[in-house]
């Protein structure tokens, strides 16, 4: 935690939460006031004032896009053990998630996706969710890196002023990976 | 219960979940406290000196990420290695001690036997059945040589050895400043 004058900084877990790319979730995402005073009020006589400044927030990388459809399940772990497994456990079941409409993914199929230190606790949701359909599930787990993505004010400023948004450490450190895990439980086997 | 001390932790003994292997398969066990730099060293070492086709990374609770992180380095730096991936719950015994004993009494021990998440990633130079579950071709080689030859030490803090030095005894180097390259290099033996 550091103090920002005139500003509040709330630091969610580690540097693995709320990393997921494209992620548009609010998990893990740091919010910082830039304590910049209110915009001034127009002159009376009507002419236009300066813009308002813009508000800047800090947010996940814009990574590859997501699977289209499918029940993807991002694991954190933060979240409640229970309710992630009741949560995975309905959108096993025949019919999937109430109210939702019909994904392109086969039924009675479900992909968890697990970053850092939620990887053990994907595993043992998937583990728990194929205990408890007695062996009808089948799991297919493979790894993979996720680059991060460094913090805007840990960044080299561009010499033209603009900020790049693209921290992919060209201009300083290479970009440091996480470990991912995806388990995709499917009713049939093999999955194809 | 705050009197009571763990006194030993011992992980239960389970074959590798992978059908034909060899008898001599180098198995590397991925602790909590391992260093990364170090599993890396021996696994290359092993996998380029001594001819090895395969390979395997096994690890349970907090090791799981590192383990991943591990078999990650080592497809990077490769390239073109097959993988499966098998998740599986492993028993832990922990052995708890009363370390203050009523005066007359017995020693009082707890066994606690803990399932954990295990994970366990078979690599191969040859190629796998890929109708097993947990399958998982090599990346396309033009993304591992792009990885690879940009940096290759991405993730790591220093860039890792080659192995063959690592096998040698270790050089006492002696900066000396009339030779021609402006270092020179006396032998000498450290003790390990």
């Amino acid at each position: 935690m550091w103090a920002v004058p005139g500003g509040r900084v709330s630091v969610r877990g580690g540097a693995t939460e709320g990393a997921w790319p494209g992620s548009g979730g609010g998990a893990g995402r740091a919010r910082m006031s830039s304590g910049r005073p209110a915009a001034p009020s127009p002159p009376p006589g009507g002419l236009p004032g300066p813009p308002p400044p813009r508000r800047r927030r800090r947010g996940p990388a814009p990574g590859p896009p997501l699977p289209a459809g499918g029940n993807d399940v991002f694991v954190t772990s933060r979240s409640d053990f229970r309710a992630q497994l009741r949560r995975c456990q309905r959108l096993l079941a025949p019919g999937g998630a109430p109210g939702a409409a019909p994904a392109p993914a086969p039924p009675g199929e479900l992909r968890l996706h697990g970053l850092g230190l939620a990887v053990p606790r994907t595993i043992n949701l998937a583990l728990q969710l194929q205990a408890g359909a007695g062996g009808a599930l089948r799991l297919h787990a493979s790894t993979s890196s996720v680059p991060l993505r460094a913090p805007r004010h840990r960044r080299p400023a561009a010499p033209d002023g603009h900020e790049s948004g693209d921290g992919d450490g060209e201009d300083g450190d290479p970009p440091r990976h996480n470990s991912a895990i995806h388990i995709r439980l499917c009713r049939e086997a093999p999955c194809a | 219960m705050e009197n009571f001390r763990k006194v030993r932790t011992s992980e239960e003994e389970m074959p590798l979940p992978f059908p034909d292997l060899p008898p001599d398969v180098v198995e590397m066990k991925v602790k909590e406290g391992s260093k990364i730099r170090n599993l890396m060293n021996f696994a290359m070492a092993q996998m380029e000196l001594k001819g090895r086709r395969q390979i395997v990374f096994s690890g349970c609770g907090r090791a799981v990420t590192k383990t991943i992180t591990c078999v990650e380095i080592m497809k990077r730096k490769l390239g073109g290695l097959h993988q499966v991936t098998k998740v599986r719950y492993k028993t832990v015994l922990e052995v708890w001690e009363n370390q203050d004993p009523l005066p007359n009494g017995p020693a009082q021990n707890l066994t606690v036997h803990k399932n954990v998440p295990s994970i366990c990633i078979l690599l191969s130079r040859d190629p796998l059945d890929p109708n097993q579950t947990g399958y998982q071709p090599p990346e396309p080689r033009h993304e591992a040589g792009e990885n690879t030859s940009g940096s290759s030490t991405k993730g790591l803090k220093r860039p890792l050895p080659p192995p063959c030095e690592e096998l040698l005894p270790k050089k006492l180097q002696v900066q000396v400043s009339d030779s021609p390259r402006g270092l020179g290099t006396t032998t000498g033996q450290l003790d390990h």
